[in-house]
This record gives structure tokens, sequence and C-alpha cells, in this order.
């Protein structure tokens, strides 16, 4: 265990709430958006370590979102791509233990 | 026109003695000449403007013109014409002058007929063999100048060949060849010569009506054999009366090809027979020549037919097969792209399940007892995915029987408002966003599948729900609009369906919201439609102005089969 971080899971509603149990019972603390635009506004009130990101998604999809998000000023988290290609960061369907080591690789603990 | 040369030999007497020129024209008359009698070079010469001459015999020494001067100015119009001069002892060197400008022959003054008769029997002897020897010449020429056109396989060349031959050979002042028109109804001025002007080019000839009809009659492959050759005739002469036209038919193996039309100014000039007979040779072979060219022309233009025919079917073979390989490679992409889908579509699932099953058995691991709470929730969990993997599934394999044909509705009697409920009722499970109301008439039965009915009335409302994306209401009606007719209506207040997108709404893997809201396999609206359908209903969908989509399904109540099919198969994008 190497410390809470802040995630936030920008993915399918059901993805979302499994995510949601594991990552809160490793002692994250988990935040939720269903689409891209919902991903924006919670990055701008709560900044978070590491974005968990779906690329297939309603009204805004995961690249779309990359882009605004990168452009934007501030502090930026890294983006951890969730995807059922094979060439994602984090395939479909992954290991919660894989879940896990993803988070920590990419957000160290301060 | 043509001379003819059984006639009796004609004999211009000049004298200014007129008793003796009188004289001697009766005695000739007794004899077997024709005769005219003019008692000045000044008249003769008038009347060698009017008519044909074989033989002139004239005083020498006249008041006025003389008569070696006259025997000039005659030879150069009537070149076959003898001359014969009369002249008294004193002036006999100006007889040999007049031998040596071309006098046949010179009789003394004061002769006897006994002496003059043989003089002019030897002279019309010469004249006939200087006549035929001339026609021999200009049958040789025209044939030289026919074989210039027979080599000519161009119609202008022909043309313009056969028009230069004509006025070369007959001196003639125009000339002008007549043609069919392409209706064939008559004839036009195909090429123009001499003093003809161009623009005559193309006009339809105006012949007299004797012509025409003589023109009509050897257009009939039967009326022509036999009389061809001789058929030259000539055509009404112009107004002024000082021309002489003659129209020669051109005939290729007894067909009238055209009219060979030759004007020619009179005075002094009538046309010989051997001229005539060159312009049946020249026609003659004019027309072969145009019936080749034509032949020709129409075996090059079979040829081209042929290569662009040739050329025309390559390309359509080689579109076929562009369009052909651009609709397999079509297939391909959407095969493709379905694969794609549906393999993020599966995997969602199976991800929040493995994930939901892992969770409880790592809590199982690290404590005794694990919160019923978190139970629950991986349990509701596994349980939906596993119920949406289901449907997936039966997406898939659904898809796969309707594509085979394999779908027969199993019809039993229903409630279809309860039907509809229930429909709701598991709707709503999955949304709390969203306002589902229910507006139906107590009981509408019906002869449909119950359970196929319920799946495209859940169809209906996953959309209406996917759709919009920001809740709210979701009206459902059920009605008999009238006799034996079911409606069922879902309409939400979603986003809609751009009009460009709303055409292939009901074809398999179809997704309107690919880019925005990918959801599902694209198979919802197909499988619902393939439903209706196999119900002899249809299914159709319209925008309401005020946003959103109200999806409309008609289906027969099942009560009188009879009209159950035709109604089908056809569903409808109203906007």
């Amino acid at each position: 265990m190497s410390g809470p971080r802040r995630v936030l899971v920008v993915d399918d509603e059901s993805i979302r709430e499994m995510v949601d149990m594991a990552l809160s019972s490793e002692g994250h603390q988990v935040l939720t958006a269903p689409h891209g635009r919902a991903a924006l506004d919670v990055t701008a009130k709560s900044p978070p370590d590491v974005i968990l990101l779906d690329m297939k998604m309603p009204v805004m999809d995961g690249w779309e979102f990359a882009r605004v998000y990168r452009a934007a000023p501030g502090q930026h988290a890294p983006i951890v791509v969730v995807t059922a290609a094979a060439d994602g960061h984090l395939p479909k369907p992954f290991d919660l233990e894989d879940l896990f080591r993803v988070v920590d690789e990419y957000a160290p603990a301060s | 026109m043509a001379t003819d040369e059984a006639m009796s030999p004609r004999v211009l007497v000049v004298d200014d003695e007129v008793e003796l020129m009188t004289v001697l024209c009766e005695l000739l008359a007794e004899h077997g000449y024709e005769t005219v009698g003019c008692a000045s070079a000044e008249e003769a010469l008038v009347v060698l403007q009017q008519r044909d001459v074989d033989l002139l015999i004239t005083d020498l020494m006249m008041p006025g013109m003389d008569g070696i001067t006259l025997l000039r100015l005659a030879q150069e119009a009537h070149p076959y014409l003898l001359g014969i001069v009369a002249t008294g002892q004193g002036t006999i060197q100006t007889a040999v002058d007049a031998m040596k400008i071309g006098a046949f022959d010179y009789v003394l003054k004061p002769f006897k007929l006994s002496a003059l008769l043989p003089t002019l029997e030897r002279a019309v002897e010469v004249g006939r063999l200087k006549r035929d020897n001339l026609q021999l010449r200009e049958t040789v020429a025209i044939y030289e100048l026919s074989q210039a056109v027979a080599l000519s396989l161009d119609q202008g060349v022909i043309l313009r060949k056969a028009v230069e031959a004509a006025l070369q050979q007959c001196a003639a002042d125009a000339v002008s060849v007549l043609l069919p028109t392409a209706s064939g109804d008559g004839l036009e001025v195909a090429a123009v010569g001499g003093s003809y002007p161009k623009e005559l080019v193309g006009t339809r000839a105006s012949l007299a009506p004797e012509i025409a009809a003589w023109v009509e009659r050897q257009q009939e492959p039967h009326g022509v054999n036999g009389t061809t050759s001789t058929q030259v005739f000539e055509l009404p002469r112009h107004a002024s009366g000082s021309h002489s036209i003659i129209s020669v038919p051109m005939l290729a193996g007894g067909r009238l090809i055209g009219v060979l039309n030759v004007c020619v100014a009179l005075p002094g000039r009538p046309l010989t027979s051997g001229q005539s007979k060159a312009l049946t040779i020249l026609a003659s072979t004019a027309a072969a020549a145009l019936e080749s060219a034509s032949l020709y022309e129409q075996k090059q233009a079979e040829e081209r037919a042929r290569l662009v025919a040739l050329e025309r079917a390559a390309r359509a073979e080689a579109e076929a097969e562009r369009s052909a390989r651009a609709v397999a490679e079509k297939a391909v992409a959407i095969r493709d792209e379905f694969l794609s889908v549906a393999a993020h579509e599966l995997k969602t699932p199976i991800t929040s399940l493995l994930g939901a099953v892992q969770l409880l058995l790592r809590q199982r691991e690290r404590a005794a007892t694990l919160a019923p709470g978190q139970i629950e929730r991986s349990m509701q969990i596994v349980g939906r995915q596993a119920a949406r993997m289901s449907r997936l599934v039966t997406q898939l394999l659904e898809t796969s029987r309707l594509d085979s044909g394999q779908f027969l509705p199993h019809r039993t009697l229903v409630d279809v408002t309860s039907l509809v409920r229930t429909a709701i009722e598991h709707a709503r499970v999955a949304t709390d966003r969203h306002e589902i109301v229910l507006s139906a008439p107590d009981c509408v039965p019906a002869h449909v599948d119950p359970m196929r009915i319920e799946q495209v009335v859940g169809n209906l409302l996953d959309n209406a729900i996917k759709f919009s994306p920001d809740g709210g209401r979701i009206e459902v009606e059920v009605s008999t609009p009238r006799a034996q007719m079911v409606r069922v209506v879902v309409r939400d207040h979603g986003i809609g369906i751009p009009p460009q997108r709303r055409q292939e709404l009901f074809t398999r893997y179809y997704q309107a919201h690919a880019e925005s809201h990918r959801s599902g396999l694209g198979l919802g609206l197909y499988i619902s439609r393939c439903i209706v359908e196999h119900h002899g209903g249809r299914i159709g969908v319209e925008f309401p102005a005020d946003a959103g989509a109200r999806f409309v399904v008609e289906l027969p109540d099942g009560t009188n089969g009879t009209r159950s099919t035709a109604a089908g198969k056809q569903h409808q994008v109203t906007r």
C-alpha cells in the first residue's frame, strides 16, 4: 500500500460502480463521471491524481476529453486509457490486481 | 439536244448574190440536204448561234465580213463544221489561204452542180469521220476523268471530281449533282461547279414534274432495266432561253444514285452526242463510286460502332467489377466495425462481472466476514451484467436467425396493454431519471407473439432512455386506431436523430449516434422491425418539432390472418 490517491473514473456505469467499490476498498478516494464533459467539471472542482478513461462514451468521448483536458491550464493528472481494444493501458476485461498496479504506477504517492 | 447522226446533212449557204444562193439552196434540198441560205456573213453568224450546221458554203468576197473571217468564227463555235469556199478565178490565192485556215475545199465560180455534189458528199463523209473521232476522243477523255472519280472512297472528293470532269468535258457553264435527301423523299443539291452559286448546296431540287416523275420511276428497281442507258433528258430551259441543261441519271446496278445536271450556254455550242455519251459514262462511274463510298462509309461506321460497343462493354464490365468490389469492401468494413463494437459491448459487462467477483474473493481473504452491503452490491453488479450479456448474446443469435429467415412468431391471444406494462416495469428498473407514463385502454386483445412484442417495446424504451441522457418524460400509448389494428407509440423528449441519419435507422448494425452515444450493437431497431414485419405490421418514426422521437408500431390484431402480410414489409421515416 502506498497511500490513498484521488482517482477519477470516466466510464460506463457498470464499470464505474465496480471500480469505485474496488478502489474504495483499497483506501483510495474515487470520483466518477459518465462521460467526458462531466469529467471536465469534476477535474475543475477537485483535481485527481490519476484518470481512468474509457474512449467510447456518450456526449464527449475519451479522445475529446483528453484533448480539452490537456489544453486547459494548470497541473494535469496522468490518463490511463481503459478500452476493449488490446492496445490500452488497461485493456478490458482486467484483473483487480492490474487495476491497483496501474493506479500505483501512474499516481505515485507523494 | 444531242445531234442525231441519222439526220440529213445541214448546209448553210452564204452569198451576197441572193439569186445564186437561193438556187443553190433549192438544188441541194432536192438532193437530200437540209439548207439555209444567208445573204451576208453577219446574217450567217446569227443562224450559227441558233442551230447546228454540218457544212458551210460561203462566197469569199462579200460586202461587210468576208468569207474567211466567217469560216474562222464558225469553226470556233462548231469545231466539227466543214467549210467550202466559193471563189472566182482571180482570187485563187485567197482560196488557198482559206484552205490554210481550215476550209475543207474550194469551188471555182461559176460552178456546176455536178462538180459541187461530189465535193459535198466527200465533205459529209469527212465530217462524219471527224465527228466520230471527236466523240472517241471525248469518250477516252471522260474515261480518264472517270478513273480519277472512281479511285476515291470519299463522297466529297467523288462529287468534286465529277463536277470538274463534267465542266471540263462539256465546256459547261454550270454543273450540279443531285442526291437523295436524308429522308429519301426527294433530291437535294449535293455539289455545284461553274457559275452555280455554292449556296445551292443543300437546297432541295425543284425539278419539273415530269423529271420528278422520271426520277421517281428510276427509284423503282424494276422500272430501270433496259431503258436506263438512253435516259438522257432535258430539263426545262431557263427563262432566258439562252441555256440548255441536260440531266443524266446516275445509275449503279440499275438503282438511281443521283442526277448529274450540266448547263451549257447555247450560242454556237450545242452538246455533241459524244459529250452526251461521255456524260452518261461519267454519271455511271460517279454513281458506282458513290455507291462504293457509301458502302465503305457504312462498313467504317459499323467498325467504329463495333469498337465503341466493345469499349463500352469493357467499361461496363470494369464498372460492375468495381462496384461489386466496393459492395464487398463495404460489407467487410461493416462487419469489422460490428466486430469491434461487439467486442466493446461484451467486454464491458465481463469486466464489471469479473471485477465484482474478484472483489468479493479478495475481501473474503482479508476478513472472515463480509459486510452484507458489500455482498449485496457485488451480487447486484453480477446479476445486472450477466443479464446485459445475455441480452447482447440473444440479440446476436436473433439477428443471425432473422437473417437466415428462420423466424416465425408464436402467436397467442394476449392483452397488449398488460404486455406493454410489463415492458415499462422492466425499463423503470434501468433508470431513475426518467418518468415513464402509459396511456392505454384496460385491455387490448391481439394474436401476437407476446415475448417478441414485449421485446420490441423494450427496445424502443431502451432507446428512449439512452437517447434522453438528461432524463425526462417518456410517454407510451396503446390504442386501436381502427378495426383489427393495434398501435403502440413510444415518445421521448431526448436528442432525436439528425435528418441525415434517419434513412438507415432500421438497418442492421446502424447506430445513428455512433460518435457520441455509442451503446449496444446497433441491432435493436433492426430486430424490432423484423419482428413487427413478421407480424404483418409496420414500424415508423416521427420527429416532433419540440425535440425527441416518436416511434410508432402498428400491428394487425391477428383476428383476420389474410390481411396481415400485405401491410408489412415497409417502414417509413417521417420528418
